[in-house]
């Protein structure tokens, strides 16, 4: 069929026959979008376990020797830790078991070169740190059409030598919301919460031998 | 790939009209509280709702597609510009959420319900539940779980300015009714027309002598958050204040404040008919009540 070719309902030239058809099937598209999108959506539940990305080259596969942290209790600090907050009018969820969830982050510590015991877990070294870790925030938000998640990390306890200390690690992260779909929520969270682990791995390290 | 960009600007136009919705709905004329919700058997059950664990940041909109008569080439620009505006807000703020850390807004936010509720009989004498989910299923949820027939959301937002000039917590209140209509959704019960009561209520306190974003960021945040700490006081002292005004207020009362008599007045990004203004600061009607002042230093 040629491009000037006429059709025997329409009466278009094919091309534009063709360009209509798609400029409607967008149309469409969007309409169905903003429909969509504008029904209450279903909450989401993120996973029970955080997913950490791999690190980069350099950094993973260091071991600290003797660089060991104990975390004698895990701690879901929220006030309301059912929810995190609303991105576009969805409310994102934690898991049903908040502190299993918070557990899941800690082994990133062990690919920043940590070995980490947990609660009843024995500490083969003497621990660098020694304490509990709770979850302060962990809150997500959209700022126009951009989503946003924060989490906080507490740590409270004693570093080698039996020096007190309290520290909050912060982990943000805010990117374009496309769709506010249930993969870009989790990814969001989920690498705020790697952030702020990261962010406790680079402080504590100074604290191991050398 | 084509097809993936204008899939993607429409979800995300699609997003960024579901998000004004709520703004075009909060000046319904639902603003005066009818005389079946003071006499609820039990009274009004009472539910307040902080959906945020920290101050929001705040953007500017960006209007390219509006410059270029639409477009998703334009819509995409749009897109980008505000991702940039949202990452560096969210970086200038981080240093006054750190400061503002056990600052508790949330027990502010109940407190201020608690001594708004303690002046009207008609509202539940049962401490107030507290939650994060204002989704419209979360407050559907609410209201089935609720032992009263009708509840009212003491709904809280607290933000700053995109500027960060000033810090801003509104208060939207909305009363809505457990029955469900006869063939409709539960979350249905919410919608703005189904609503026995919808108003809102903001107070702003701005910095003095404000700046850019980062040199107010640094103001606001300087010795443990001393100036926000004291302007979200003060806010939200503020609307123990507005709530209870807002919701004695009759038709009469709201048609005279819309009066061409009264000046219409824009002050730190808002605009409204004139009603007060002394030394304590400027009461604006726009639909609502808005307060603004300066924090003393």
């Amino acid at each position: 069929m040629s491009e000037t070719e006429v059709s025997g309902s329409g009466g278009l030239p094919a091309g534009r026959r063709g360009l209509r058809r798609r400029a409607r099937a967008v149309l469409t598209a969007g309409a169905l979008l903003a429909v969509g999108a504008c029904a209450a959506p279903i909450p989401l539940v993120l996973d029970p376990r955080v997913a950490a990305p791999p690190l980069r080259p350099l950094a993973k596969g260091v071991v600290y020797k003797g660089c060991a942290i104990r975390f004698t209790e895990v701690i879901d600090a929220r006030r309301v830790p059912e929810t995190l907050g609303l991105i576009t009018g969805r409310a994102v969820m934690s898991p049903p078991d908040s502190v299993a969830w918070i557990r899941s982050a800690l082994p990133r510590l062990v690919d920043h070169g940590f070995t980490v015991a947990v609660a009843e877990e024995e500490s083969a070294v003497a621990p660098v740190f020694s304490g509990t870790v709770s979850l302060q925030t962990a809150w997500v938000t959209n700022v126009l059409a951009n989503k946003a998640a924060t989490v906080v990390l507490h740590i409270e306890g004693q570093v080698a030598g039996g020096q007190s200390i309290t520290r909050n690690y912060r982990g943000d992260l805010t990117n374009i919301n496309w769709a506010t779909s249930d993969n870009e929520l989790k990814v969001l969270v989920d690498r705020a919460f790697v952030e702020a682990i990261d962010v406790m791995a680079a402080d504590l390290r100074r604290y191991c031998p050398a | 790939m084509k097809h993936k960009i204008i899939v993607g600007g429409l979800m995300a136009a699609s997003l960024a009209l579901c998000a004004a919705g709520p703004v075009i709905a909060a000046s319904a004329p639902k603003n005066v509280v009818p005389e079946a919700s003071k006499s609820v058997e039990g009274g009004l059950g009472v539910q307040v709702l902080v959906a945020q664990s920290e101050i929001k940041s705040n953007i500017n909109p960006s209007y390219v597609s509006v410059a270029m008569a639409g477009g998703v080439l334009a819509a995409l620009i749009d897109a980008k510009i505000e991702s940039d505006r949202a990452k560096r807000a969210e970086m200038e703020i981080a240093p006054l959420r750190t400061a503002l850390t056990g600052f508790d807004v949330d027990g502010l936010a109940t407190d201020t319900t608690k001594a708004t509720m303690a002046r009207y009989p008609w509202l539940s004498v049962a401490t107030p539940a507290f939650g994060r989910d204002s989704s419209l299923l979360g407050k559907s949820a609410a209201l089935d779980a609720a032992a009263t027939n009708e509840v009212a959301f003491f709904e809280y937002i607290y933000d700053l300015a995109p500027d960060f000039s000033t810090i801003r917590v509104s208060l939207n209140m909305q009363f809505a009714n457990k029955a469900l209509p006869e063939g409709k959704k539960p979350e249905s019960r919410l919608a703005p027309r189904e609503l026995s009561y919808s108003q809102t209520v903001t107070s702003v306190v701005a910095l003095p002598r404000p700046t850019d974003m980062a040199g107010n960021a640094a103001r606001w945040s300087a010795g443990d958050g001393k100036l926000a700490r004291k302007a979200l006081s003060e806010a939200f002292a503020e609307l123990a204040i507005l709530a209870p005004r807002a919701l004695e207020l009759s038709a009469a009362d709201l048609k005279a404040m819309s009066g061409k008599d009264k000046k219409n007045t824009s002050l730190y990004g808002f605009s409204g008919r004139l009603l007060e203004e002394d030394d304590t600061g400027t009461l604006l009607f726009n639909a609502g009540l808005t307060h603004l002042e300066t924090l003393s230093e």
